[in-house]
Order: C-alpha cells, then structure tokens, then sequence
C-alpha cells in the first residue's frame, strides 16, 4: 500500500484527473478476457498466434480499463489468491531451507533466506503483485495506445519519484502514434 | 394462483385533516388570530394520490414438477398495476438454491432433489409457485469398461454401474437394486460374487466378483426395474503382467503404458502405484509398442521405450535415473544488489520445490549469483527488449558456458514484472531451449520455473483452457505456478530440442520430436496426468 500511496501523491495533475475520470467510470466488476490476461501475463515467449492479446483491437474502453486497473491495483480476491500462494511457497521454502541440501545456494545464501519470515515473505509478494498489476496496465496503455494513453505515461514517466517510472518510459518508447 | 398484496390504505396526513377544519368548520374562530385569511377559499394542495395497486402472477400451473437435473423452464409473470402504470419490474429467486435455480429472466433450473419455491416479486407483491425436483432413473450405464482379471480371483478393480435420469445425470436418489449376469460368454464361465446390489445415491458396486475361465470377449449385462445394458468386453487372463520400479523415491510411482490386450492397443494406459512392484492389469501380447514411462517425486522420469512383454506373464524391470543436478549462473546487473540476490534466492527455492514435487528429478547443482551492478555496460541492457539484446549481455557482463545464464535486470519487455527465456523457433515451434533468460526486477518468485520451462522446451498453454488452469507452471499469466502435468515431464526430458540434453547433457534412453500439445509420435497429450494437479483431476483413466 505504501506503493499506492506514494504513487498516487506523486501524481502530476494529467494522471491525476485521468485517473479520477477513470475511477468514475471505473467498471464494477474486475477485468475479464483479454485484458485480465494481459494485467496478469508475466513471459514474454510467444509461441503461437493465439497468445497475442491485441487490446487495441478492442476499442477505446479498454483505455478506461487500463486506467482503472492502474488506480485501482488488483481485486482483493486477486490480492487475497495471491497472498495464500505466497503462504504455500513460504512453507515448502521452509522446507527446504531446514534440509539445507540439494539447494545449490551457498551457505551464505541459504542464511539470507532463512532470516525471511513469513510475514515478511507473504507482505514481498503481495506488494510485487500489485506493482506487477499496475505496471501492466500501463504496459498496455503503451499497446492501445492515443492520446489518453500517452498522456498518463507522459504524467508518470516525468516523475522520479514513481515507482512505475521506468515501466511508463519504456511504455512511451512503445507507444503506438496516437 | 395469482395473489396481490394489497398496500397499506393511504389516508389523509393529519395535519392536512386540522388544516382543513380550520379553513371550513366552526372552530376557525377562535383562531382567527393566528390564522390570517381564514375564511378564504383554500389553495391548500390536494393530497397526492395513493400508489396504485400491484399484481403479480406466474404463469402456468400452481407447480412444477423436474424429472432430472439441470433441466430448464422459462417462467414468465405478469406485473399489472391499479392505474395502468408502468409496471415495476420482476426479481426472481428461489428459497433454496440447493434444489432449484432461477435468474433474473426467469429461467428456472433444478439442480438437486427436494422441494423449494420459487418467487416473484414486484414492489410489494409476489406471487410463488412450488417446485419439485424427483429424479426419475431412466437409463443404466457402466462405468467405463470392467476391466481384465485374472481366472478364480476377484476382480481387483470393481464394476460400476450407474443409474442416470433422462438428462444423462446421475441419479442420486435412486436407490432399488441392480442385478448383473453374465451376457458375452466365450468359454462357458461361471460369474461368481454378489450379483445383485442395493444402489447407493445411484451407484451401484459389485466389489467381490470373479469368473472361473480364461477366455477374451466376455461381457456382462446389469438389469434395474426400467432398463438394461451390456457392458464392453473384458479378458478373463491367467495372471497379470508386473512392473518392477528400482531407485524410487517417493511412496507413489505413476506409469504410463503402451502396449496390446487381445485386439486392444492401450496407448498410454496409466496407474498410480504405492508399492515398487505392482501389477499393470493387463497382458500384453506385443512387443511392438511396448513403452514404459515412470514417474515419481524426487527422481527424472524413467522411459523404457521396448518393454520385452510376451504373450505369457511377464515382470518388466524399470530403474529411475538419479536426481539430476544442474548449475546456473545470475547476473545481477540492476541493483540494489541485496534485494535482487534475494528476489534470485526466492525465485530458485520455489523452481527446487516444483522439481522435486512434480516429478522433475532436477536441483540445482549450483546457483551462484554474481553482482554486476557496478559494471559500466550494464545499463545498456537496463530494458531488455528483445532476444536481441543476448549477445550485448553475454559479451559486456559475462556468461558462463555449459549453464543456464540469468540475467536480473530492470524490465523485460517493457515490464518489470516480466521473464523471457531466449528460446529458438522453427516455424513456430521451440527447436531449441535457450541458454539465456532475462527476469525483471519484480518478477514473482515463480516465474524462474515457468522461463526454466521454456528452456526444456515447454509451451505455454494458456489457450488449453479446458484442461489447464493459472497453477500450471507453464501459464503465462499466473502468480501460483505450482504444477507440471506428467504430459509436459515427459517433454522436458525426452523432447528432441530441451536443454536439458543440449546444454546440460543428460542422457535419456530415447527421443522424439514431441508435438505441443497432442498426443502423437509416441509422445503422452501434454495434458495427460497421472495425478491431479490443483483443481484438475488426474485423467489417465
């Protein structure tokens, strides 16, 4: 949350109104198909056709969408998921870390990780999560693309004090021409 | 059936009645006073009018009898109003969705055994009708084929018939009983065991059943009160064929099985074991594609690609190859080193735990990390966007030959949440798994699997939705990647193309050139399981 908040404060006064507009329009229910896809898609591999998701194809909505997604950070059932698959890696890291054997980590490594508690492992992931979901959503304003688009990168690529700063540049650099 | 629920009878508020009696009875007087114009004509609003009156009613009969599950019928209600207003909308529900469903156009499906009520409602009027849902069993059906046993013993695995409603769905109320007698009798067998049984919730199994007399193309036939059927052919044999497992790790060991049964080819036939040696349940007579692939916990996977089956009854030896243990390297090249050396930690905790829990046979044999944070040249490959930036990576900070290279940079393809592996295509298909991945500075800890993947030649397999769902480890958009299919084991090791024998050398007794997804070249369907994963269930059956 610390990462919403200092994102949100930082906000130039074009992100901030486009984000507010966002938030009025903001659909009820979470993301779905296509565009939950892309928010959630972590591997740049694409092997065949029919992984392409061409959010531009799906018209103007899909910049609200995006916009929303990025004010907004994941659902909390989507955060809560997230968190109980952290919990599960944590135990069977555990695990291992008491077996010690097998890891390929050299002593050293294996004493950082032992000193990560499950609280603090679970608050990483869940923290990464909603970074993660955010900077897809302005990943994909790079692949719609136009005018609302640029303008809200443009907002967060001026700020050096945004976590998404280096997402939203390299969105700009991937901007399609409005 | 219809019904109205009357409103409450609107009235006049009282201080309209005392305004009204002032300005026209006797008492104004006295109050003249205070009540300047009194005596006047009154403009005093007259009150609004009542609301009107509202009925509801369903349509048809009073109720609603279902003789299956999941059947349907539309309802409709019809909303009038006192005034011939607009009439307020209909919400439908049901008082126990246990038994029956509605939605909000009325649709009503049964989707249990019981009674409920259905409801209409419009403002403050409702109407209901009175659902029952009986299943009727209509039809009786085998659960899958009997399958072979040996002469004079019972059968190991029981049959199962299943009573069904006239939809096809188990009929869970059913519970008469259900007789089975021989009908395909080759050889003049004798059927022994109980025959007849008590279904429960609408199965009925016969546990302790045996037939006296080796023969092939017996069947049976199971009879209730309304139907009758034939079962699919079974072998009654001398004795089973046996696999014996040597070098297990783990308490369950799962096979896959090619082979023939009389005229049957069994393709890829699967059976969880508990023991190191246990019957297949089958015969074979045929060497002639006779494969053998093992899987169990904590070990590769073992291929024995000619099992020596003869036509008598044969124990085959197969021997799980050691873990396997493979070095990696990471660069970290965007800082702060300490927690990107940690991000690296995590991230190869949660890859060893996949290994060993999926049957991958694989730990790292070294993970060394090295900080690259203070090289000059790292910011070139800051941003990662391409495959094409390998070779700038490899030569201004480093690789390590023989071994996987990782790379922990700022983003990926734009992100910096995102994972490539550097794999090489042939007309869309992987023919090589990469030596090279780039992970982004948020990566999730599960994400090292899923691009080590790619390196051992897996897909994605986002659009199998049907029988793939976000914990498979080779999702491209998931946070819980937890799970390989036994279909995609079975790739990693004896694809053609998978850096596990390019790169790192491991031998396997045979390969093919596997398709993606389907099942073909002697290669299992990827998603074929011999143990459920996640929500899946195992469907090696």
């Amino acid at each position: 949350m610390t990462v919403l908040r200092s994102a949100s404060i930082v906000m130039t006064a074009v992100l901030a109104s486009a984000v507010s507009d966002a938030r009025a329009q903001q659909p009820q229910e979470p993301p779905t198909g296509p565009v939950l896809q892309w928010l959630l898609n972590s591997c740049g591999v694409i092997e065949h056709p029919r992984e392409l998701v061409d959010l531009g194809a799906l018209g103007p909505r899909v910049v609200d969408e995006l916009i929303a997604a990025f004010a907004s950070g994941p659902t909390a059932r989507m955060t809560a998921e997230a968190e109980e698959a952290a919990r599960e890696r944590h135990a069977r890291r555990r695990a291992l870390l008491e077996r010690g054997t097998g890891l390929g980590l050299s002593a050293a490594d294996v004493a950082l990780a032992s000193q990560v508690s499950r609280e603090r492992y679970v608050a990483q992931a869940r923290a990464d999560f909603e970074h993660r979901y955010r900077a897809e959503a302005l990943r994909g304003l790079a692949a719609v693309g136009g005018a609302p688009a640029r303008s809200v990168l443009t907002g967060i690529a001026a700020d050096s004090t945004s976590p998404f700063q280096a997402t939203a540049r390299t969105s700009l650099e991937r901007l399609r021409s409005p | 059936m219809a019904k109205t629920v009357k409103q409450p009878r609107h009235t006049v508020p009282y201080r309209h009645r005392l305004a009204y009696r002032i300005n026209c009875g006797a008492t104004a007087a006295a109050l003249a006073t205070g009540l300047a114009g009194c005596g006047e004509e009154t403009t005093e609003p007259p009150p609004p009018p009542p609301p009107p009156e509202v009925q509801v009613s369903i349509g048809g009969p009073d109720t609603l009898l279902f003789t299956s599950l999941f059947d349907g019928v539309q309802l409709t209600a019809t909303v009038t109003t006192s005034d011939g207003s607009a009439p307020p909308a209909v919400a439908w529900s049901a008082t126990d969705g246990r038994i029956v469903d509605v939605d909000d156009t009325g649709l009503a499906v049964s989707v249990g055994n019981g009674s409920a009520a259905i409801v209409a409602r419009a403002s403050d009027a409702a109407d209901t009708i009175t659902v029952t849902v009986a299943q009727v069993a209509a039809h009786l059906e085998f659960l899958g084929a009997p399958a072979d046993a040996v002469a004079g013993a019972t059968f190991v695995l029981p049959v199962r018939v299943v009573a069904l409603d006239s939809l096809l769905n188990r009929a869970l109320n059913f519970t008469e009983s259900v007789t089975l007698a021989l009908h395909a009798n080759p050889v003049a067998g004798t059927l022994g065991g109980t025959t007849t049984v008590t279904a429960d919730s609408g199965l009925a199994a016969f546990t302790d059943l045996s037939l006296d007399s080796e023969g092939s193309g017996y069947s049976l036939r199971a009879a209730a009160t309304f139907d009758t059927v034939t079962s699919p052919e079974f072998d009654i044999v001398s004795g089973f064929d046996m696999v014996r497992v040597h070098n297990g790790a783990g308490s369950s060991i799962g096979l896959l099985l090619d082979g023939r049964l009389g005229s049957r080819f069994l393709n890829d036939s699967g059976l969880v074991l508990t023991d190191s040696a246990a019957p297949v349940l089958f015969k074979s007579d045929s060497t002639a594609d006779g494969e053998i692939a093992a899987f169990t916990p904590g070990r590769p996977p073992a291929l024995l690609p000619q099992a020596a089956w003869s036509g008598g009854i044969d124990t085959v030896d197969i021997t799980f190859p050691d873990k396997i243990g493979i070095p990696v390297t990471v660069w970290i090249v965007k800082g702060p080193f300490g927690q990107q050396q940690a991000r690296a930690i995590d991230a190869s905790l949660t890859t060893t735990a996949v290994w060993e829990d999926e049957g991958m046979g694989l730990e790292f044999s070294e993970f060394e990390i090295i900080d690259a944070t203070a090289d000059p040249d790292g910011p070139a490959i800051y941003n990662v966007t391409t495959c094409q930036q390998q070779s700038l990576a490899e030569a201004t900070i480093g690789k390590r030959s023989g071994r996987i290279n990782i790379y922990y940079v700022e983003t990926v393809d734009g992100g910096a949440d995102r994972g490539y592996t550097c794999v090489h295509f042939r007309g869309g298909d992987i023919v090589s798994g990469g030596d090279v991945i780039f992970m982004a500075e948020r990566s999730g800890h599960d994400l090292l699997a899923h691009e080590l993947g790619h390196s051992f030649g897996l897909t994605h397999i986002d659009f199998l939705t049907s029988t793939f769902d976000r914990t498979n480890v080779m999702h491209s958009a998931s946070n819980s990647r937890r799970y390989f299919t036994e279909g995609q084991v079975f790739r990693s090791f004896f694809d053609s193309y998978t850096a596990l024998r390019s790169l790192y050398g491991v031998t396997v007794s045979d390969t093919r050139p596997c398709p993606p997804f389907a099942f073909d070249l002697g290669c299992p369907s990827i998603d074929k399981r011999l143990w459920t994963d996640g929500i899946r269930p195992a469907n090696w059956e």
